[in-house]
């Protein structure tokens, strides 16, 4: 199992690895109880500060995603994140229908990008 | 025929068998090395089309000349021990001859990488494996206890019995090489490479692939030494073993077995990997925005660098 990071992605290095982890638990790819490499293994391979990756798998542990125990890696501890409100979850949805509405797009394509979207998630953990 | 012509026709025979076998690994391992990724790559660095119609033929060349010097000063050097019948130099030539094998080649690399390869293509989108890594799933330490032990026993038994005719800087040096390639491992199962980003599973198996056969050929070297220094110890500590002429024989014999299994493993692997990586990227020639293009981790060739300048100190301080 990988994650891929891009040097041109506007996205910080970190957030990169945030949203790539939490990709991967959501498709069921990650399950809970499942290790993730130690930081120092994930900064050596890519060749970056340890830092960059200690603030990605804080904000995870901090999300509830993931399990730091000090020395011996991360563990995948939920499927859901925690003390996110529904309505913290739904703004960036809100943030990327609202640039598909400015990008021209009919309601009924929007409601078909998301459907695919979704089933794409859905497909990647169903074959698993 | 008389027992001593037999043992001189035996050794007459090995020594052959191992020029043979010198030559059979300059042309299995060496002749061909800079091609094995195809015409696209020089000993692992990315060459321009047409590369090997014009300048490459000269790398080629120089390449093939420098290697092929380091295999004749090995082939001479036991045709020398032959002749002279100072078989007790076998093991530092063994242990010399790896070790001029590796400097060379790795030499020759370092050499092309800064002016060949100065310039490699950069990748901007790096895989990262989220399989975890441990060092036992590297190293045995089961294994590395049965060293310890061994290495001990021997020590003891120099220490409370060995005859006047010890020479101290046989279990020294043997010693300081069987540790200090366990620390030479223990970097070699750290060192983190890039990824790319197509293909990155097979990427990942090949160099996973090249890590352990690295590390199972290391071990190798080490239990050459290893049989060494007991057996030294046995010949020089336990009196029924010092008069004994099958002992001798069978102690050379497992020496040079052992040997010759690490050339075959490393022949056998090295071709292994090879047709795994035929038409991927090979190690350190590309770079990413956050790391440079290397061929080895500057951690691991620090460490080498010091193991081998310890070897030499030792060996000239002992000479004098």
């Amino acid at each position: 199992m990988f994650l891929t990071v891009d040097a041109n992605d506007k996205r910080p290095l970190y957030q990169q690895i945030v949203d790539g982890v939490k990709a991967l638990i959501a498709s069921g790819d990650l399950r809970e109880g499942m290790a993730l490499p130690s930081v120092r293994q994930v900064a050596g391979d890519l060749g970056v500060n340890l830092n960059t990756i200690a603030v990605a798998y804080r904000q995870l542990q901090e999300e509830g995603f993931l399990r730091v125990r000090h020395g011996t890696g991360a563990v995948v501890s939920s499927r859901r994140g925690r003390g996110v409100e529904e309505q913290e979850l739904r703004k960036p949805l809100r943030t990327a229908l609202t640039q598909l509405i400015l990008g021209g797009q009919s309601d009924r394509e929007i409601v078909a990008a998301v459907r695919q979207e979704l089933d794409l998630i859905r497909q990647k953990g169903d074959s698993r | 025929m008389s027992a001593h012509t037999s043992s001189e026709w035996l050794l007459l025979f090995c020594t052959i068998a191992i020029v043979v076998f010198i030559a059979i690994t300059f042309k299995r391992m060496f002749w061909d090395e800079p091609l094995k990724h195809g015409p696209g790559f020089f000993l692992g660095v990315k060459v321009s089309p047409g590369f090997y119609e014009g300048e490459g033929i000269r790398w080629l060349r120089r390449y093939r000349t420098v290697v092929l010097a380091a295999h004749s000063i090995l082939a001479l050097a036991v045709l020398a021990i032959f002749v002279s019948g100072q078989w007790y130099l076998f093991p530092v030539w063994a242990g010399g001859g790896a070790v001029l094998l590796m400097v060379t080649f790795l030499g020759f690399n370092g050499y092309t990488r800064a002016t060949l390869g100065a310039n490699p293509p950069v990748r901007p989108s790096v895989a990262i494996p989220l399989e975890t890594r441990h060092l036992s799933d590297y190293i045995s330490w089961r294994g590395e206890a049965l060293i310890a032990v061994i290495t001990a026993s021997s020590w003891a038994l120099l220490l409370t019995n060995g005859d006047a005719r010890v020479h101290w800087k046989v279990p020294v040096v043997f010693t300081y090489v069987i540790l200090g390639l366990l620390l030479l491992k223990v970097i070699f199962a750290r060192i983190s490479l890039p990824l790319p980003a197509d293909r990155p599973e097979e990427h990942y198996r090949w160099m996973e692939a090249q890590r352990r056969h690295w590390l199972h050929n290391v071990d190798i070297f080490r239990w050459f030494f290893i049989i060494i220094l007991g057996g030294y110890a046995l010949l020089h500590g336990w009196h029924v073993a010092s008069t004994s002429a099958w002992l001798r024989w069978l102690l050379i014999g497992i020496v040079l077995a052992i040997w010759l299994y690490m050339v075959v493993s490393i022949i056998r692997g090295g071709r292994r990997l090879t047709e795994m990586g035929r038409d991927l990227l090979p190690v350190g020639s590309w770079s990413t925005p956050f790391r440079p293009a290397r061929l080895m981790a500057p951690g691991f060739a620090v460490a080498f660098g010091v193991w081998f300048g310890g070897l030499i100190l030792l060996l000239v301080f002992f000479h004098h």
